[in-house]
């Protein structure tokens, strides 16, 4: 009976010992020089999507501001300096809409709010609009 | 002959009148064109000469809009400073912006000091480039008699990557306790993808991916990191503009902080 016991225990302690060397080898592997890398980002609902690709587009828009005194006349002008890419609408892929008038006030809208669940859906100057 | 004097005297008369409508339509437009007026000129110089006496930049451009509805109302007041040294921090743009401001003339005028009253808004952005980064941490390691610390930074949106190799007795022992496990020999060496925040000019970081000689670091140590760690920095206030830096986003080529 203790017997037994005793090798259910060393079995479990064994057990416990191999996940941690196995944990502990993943975290080791892990570590190389060729995981230098940032992680890869989630694919997010079309919904919340296009929030964050507005958000982008509305940062990258107040930073050219910012160094230019003056909104881009469109946003291809954020490449390569503030965007690597100018995203387009998650599920459509057209192009968002963009109206400045360089001074004073900037808007990014979609081209169909609807298609999100919203009524009305844009930027302006920084603030978003979800109605 | 007097057929040609009557066509010579139609035609001037002709030419009146398209004077006279040309600059009834021409004035009205200029008048209501957005763009600077002479008389804004005089506060520019005088706006960028105590700016620039007061923050240590390379460049100042100070851009006065008046309003279009009430002609003695400021519309904006726009500061845009190249190198703008804050504290120990070079950013590479700087760039305030006050809706409707009511600035000190008296003050300006008399006491050289650029002071805005009030403002029904206003909206401010620093862009700092990875390089500007990578002087501004030798500068801080230098500060605290760390020679040896070696850190860059690179920019991969939404992600600040930052590669470091810093001797263990550079490091603090708080945060070299929490490490403990994972110091081998004289120096930490690695990696992290960071995202930033900021709240009240207080900047904090969130790392998605720490490693550390070799070896990834657990969810649970770099919790516990962060916790000690953030807020990681301060964002200097230039003294006599106020703002508060609520936002930071990663950019390609620069750190965007924003309120």
């Amino acid at each position: 009976m203790f017997r037994g016991k005793l090798k259910f225990l060393s079995g479990i302690i064994l057990l416990v010992i191999i996940v941690i060397a196995i944990y502990v080898y993943y975290l080791y592997r892990q570590g190389g020089t060729e995981y230098y890398t940032p992680p890869v980002e989630k694919t997010e609902a079309p919904q919340k999507q296009i929030i964050n690709d507005m958000t982008v587009l509305s940062s990258a828009v107040e930073a050219y501001y910012a160094k230019n005194l003056k909104y881009p006349d469109k946003l291809e002008e954020l490449k390569p300096e503030f965007l690597d890419k100018i995203p387009l609408e998650a599920g459509t892929e057209k192009s968002f809409i963009y109206q400045s008038d360089e001074t004073n006030r900037y808007r990014i809208t979609v081209t169909d709010a609807s298609r999100y669940g919203f009524k009305e859906l844009f930027i302006e100057n920084g603030k978003i609009i979800q109605k | 002959m007097k057929m040609e004097k009557s066509y010579k005297n139609k035609a001037i008369r002709l030419l009146f009148y398209f004077l006279l409508i040309s600059i009834g339509l021409v004035f009205p437009f200029a008048s209501s064109a957005e763009t600077p007026r002479p008389d804004t000129g005089y506060l520019e110089n005088e706006i960028m000469r105590i700016l620039g006496r007061n923050i240590k930049c390379r460049k100042i451009i100070v851009q006065i809009m008046m309003s279009k509805e009430k002609p003695r109302e400021i519309k904006t007041v726009a500061v845009k400073f190249e190198s703008a040294v804050l504290g120990n921090m070079v950013a590479d743009y700087m760039t305030v912006v006050y809706e409707k401001p009511v600035i000190d003339l008296i003050q300006l005028r008399s006491a050289k000091k650029f002071k805005i009253l009030s403002s029904s808004n206003n909206k401010v952005g620093i862009l700092i480039s990875a390089k500007a980064i990578d002087n501004y941490i030798a500068a801080k390691a230098k500060q605290y008699g760390n020679n040896q610390a070696r850190v860059s930074v690179r920019f991969s949106p939404p992600y600040a990557e930052c590669f470091f190799d810093i001797p263990v007795s550079e490091i603090p022992p708080q945060t070299l306790k929490l490490l403990a496990g994972y110091v081998k020999g004289k120096k930490i060496e690695g990696y992290a993808a960071v995202q930033m925040s900021a709240k009240n000019n207080a900047i904090g970081v969130q790392s998605s991916k720490t490693i550390i000689n070799h070896f990834l670091i657990p969810g649970a140590v770099i919790q516990k990191l962060q916790n000690t760690l953030n807020p990681v920095d301060h964002v200097f206030v230039s003294a006599p503009l106020r703002y508060s830096i609520n936002n930071v986003t990663v950019q390609n080529n620069y750190l965007f902080l924003s309120n």
